[in-house]
């Protein structure tokens, strides 16, 4: 049999560290070499026992888990980073795999997906808990608007208007700074965002700056301030 | 009842209805004082409310005394006594008194001389004790029966807005929003205690309850007993759920640890799931170099309270939130493809109070919220707050 996954496991919480320590060690495949109740004792604990795997919890005392994750893939031959964390939200694991994290489960998700994001980030592969799936479709079909958006021109004056929409000005300002009246801006809106295919605010917003309409500082309408 | 006291009377229980969520913990929640001091405001724009509030805490100090004349508000120590001597003369008497020029207790001659013709004082009561009250003061036309109803309901709601509260002491050298703003601050700290315990305590709790229910569920051999652990398990995996929720409202982490557009963009999403509009937040606070945690956290509410008017009225498929920065100047906007509304015929409404506790939180750190809308084209809220605002901070 091959030899055994080494895994260290850093929670600040010790009753669930215990927990999860008995969890782990009663898998044959798997020897729990470490545990660490900080970011600093991760990283000590980590260089110390050289384990396969980290299991990090996300939240910990002394810098928290993405410091510790940073430095310990900066060493040679760095541990596969496992994040395990209570935030089930898009920014934390974009932050995670960011960081270079192979695997990202939350707290209170089955054992099974736990054990299973250990061992597949052990086989150099990348785990996301299937309880995240609908934040990574959410982003991939984000994008995947945009980019067809971007193939659909806008004229000059939409441009005008995107950008100083973009840049949170009300329609009344827009409408005094562009000598339209307020129904028109509305209607220029309208057809940009029927034009892209974009559905709310924030991807419109998201397109006018991967457009470039904000590369220059924004302007400011007459009769702001 | 007259005919024509009928709206009158449905406005003022919609106000007091809004002083009533003040003292309730959520996201609309300001300071229950600052509430009725606004409140009052509103309603009664001719006349002056005074506000009197006892300090606590260890070391006796002055009563603060503000005073609101025409949208401005400043301490006047000076009419301190006069508050308290009609404060403590509506405490003495069980109906709520209007003291006017020939009434019984009268109006005294100080308040005469300074032109009032009426003068309503409202005792806030805690345990049985006043510690302190409004007294609204006006040139003519004393409230009506339903005012005073509405003026007396209101000091009550403020009481027990007070009692939970639990109000922290005040000195009288802060002005209205110093004073207020300490108080607002440490309803946030309070929230994020809370917050934290849930995370640390009940939170932790839960998780390794479910790591433990899931050992036994590999000893156990018996059909019968694994289905009830498994029942069990998926009891605690929802009330973890729904802890972590609570949590998130009342001091979401990620604020703290990733800043305001994460924040933003996690607010959106679990406004998705619970009520199943889509809710999307883009930031782009690309050189925006001094914003501080107090806007962070304003903004954040700000558009808490939109999202949650946006769920109560707008009926719409898609929302937008963006947070930008420009000149200085820390912008979001919330946007519904909803119903709309007609802002000149908004009527205080629930939601339109909303609007209200928004725009005075941004008040507070000298910004603004307005809001563009029309019946069938959605609505906007725009928030902005000065990024160099610096309030508490520090102190």
């Amino acid at each position: 049999m091959a030899r055994a996954l080494r895994l260290l496991v850093a929670d600040d919480h010790a009753v669930v560290r215990a927990g999860l320590v008995a969890l782990l060690s009663a898998q044959p495949d798997i020897e729990v070499v470490g545990q660490a109740g900080s970011a600093s004792e991760t990283v000590e604990e980590a260089r110390r026992t050289r384990p396969d795997v980290v299991l990090l919890d996300l939240s910990m005392p002394e810098g928290g888990g993405l410091r510790a994750a940073r430095l310990l893939l900066s060493d040679p031959e760095p541990p596969a980073i496992v994040v395990l964390s209570v935030h089930d939200d898009a920014p934390h694991l974009r932050a995670a795999l960011r960081s270079g994290a192979a695997g990202y489960v939350t707290k209170g998700s089955a054992d099974r997906t736990v054990l299973e994001a250990i061992r597949t980030a052990h086989a150099g592969k990348t785990y996301v808990d299937p309880a995240l799936s609908d934040v990574v479709t959410a982003e991939l079909m984000v994008s995947g608007r945009l980019k067809r958006a971007t193939d659909a021109p806008l004229t000059p004056r939409m441009q005008e208007v995107l950008r100083l929409v973009a840049w949170g000005y009300t329609t009344q300002q827009i409408a005094r700074q562009l000598s339209l009246t307020p129904k028109t801006v509305e209607a220029h809106r309208a057809r940009i965002m029927e034009r892209l295919g974009l559905l709310n605010r924030a991807e419109l917003v998201r397109y006018a700056f991967q457009a470039g309409l904000m590369d220059a500082a924004p302007p400011t309408p007459e009769g702001e301030r | 009842m007259a005919p024509d006291s009928r709206p009158e009377a449905a406005g003022l229980l919609a106000l007091l209805a809004s002083a009533t969520r003040a003292d309730a913990i959520g996201p609309e929640g300001l300071h229950p004082v600052r509430r009725a001091f606004a409140t009052i405001r509103r309603r009664f724009p001719r006349s002056d409310v005074c506000l009197l509030l006892k300090s606590r805490g260890p070391q006796p100090r002055a009563p603060i005394c503000l005073s609101s004349h025409g949208g401005t508000t400043k301490p006047a120590p000076e009419r301190g006594g006069v508050v308290a001597g009609l404060l403590q003369l509506a405490a003495l008497h069980a109906r709520p008194l209007v003291l006017e020029p020939d009434s019984k207790p009268r109006l005294p001659d100080s308040c005469r001389d300074e032109g009032y013709e009426w003068a309503v004082p409202l005792p806030f009561r805690v345990h049985q004790r006043v510690i302190g009250g409004l007294v609204v003061a006006g040139p003519a036309a004393p409230p009506s029966a339903t005012e005073m109803l509405f003026l007396e309901s209101l000091s009550g709601v403020t009481s027990l807005g007070l009692l939970a509260a639990r109000s922290i002491p005040l000195t009288e050298n802060q002005d209205v929003n110093r004073a207020l703003d300490v108080v607002l601050e440490a309803q946030e700290a309070e929230r994020a205690r809370i917050s934290r315990e849930l995370h640390d305590g009940v939170n932790q709790a839960l998780t390794t309850l479910i790591l433990r229910l899931g050992a036994v569920d590999r000893l156990a051999e018996d059909e019968t007993v694994k289905a009830e652990l498994q029942s069990a398990r998926d009891l605690a995996t929802q009330v973890l759920g729904d802890v972590r929720r609570v949590a998130r409202d009342l001091r979401p982490a990620v604020l703290d640890e990733m800043g305001l557009g994460p924040a933003l963009e996690a607010l959106c999403r679990t406004f998705t799931e619970q009520h199943g509009v889509h809710a999307e937040a883009y930031h782009l606070d690309v050189n925006c170099p001094c914003r501080s945690r107090t806007i962070d956290l304003a903004l954040y509410r700000i558009v808490q309270e939109a999202l949650a008017n946006v769920a109560r009225h707008a009926r719409a498929t898609q929302v937008g939130v963006v947070l930008a920065c420009r000149e200085g100047v820390v912008t979001v906007q919330i946007e519904d493809n909803g119903v709309g509304f007609d802002p000149k015929k908004a009527r205080p409404s629930r939601g339109h109070l909303g609007i209200v506790g928004m725009q005075e939180r941004a008040a507070l750190l000298g910004g603004r919220v307005s809001i563009e809308s029309r019946a069938g084209h959605g609505t906007t809220v725009y928030a902005e707050i000065p990024a160099d605002f610096r309030g508490l901070e520090g102190e």
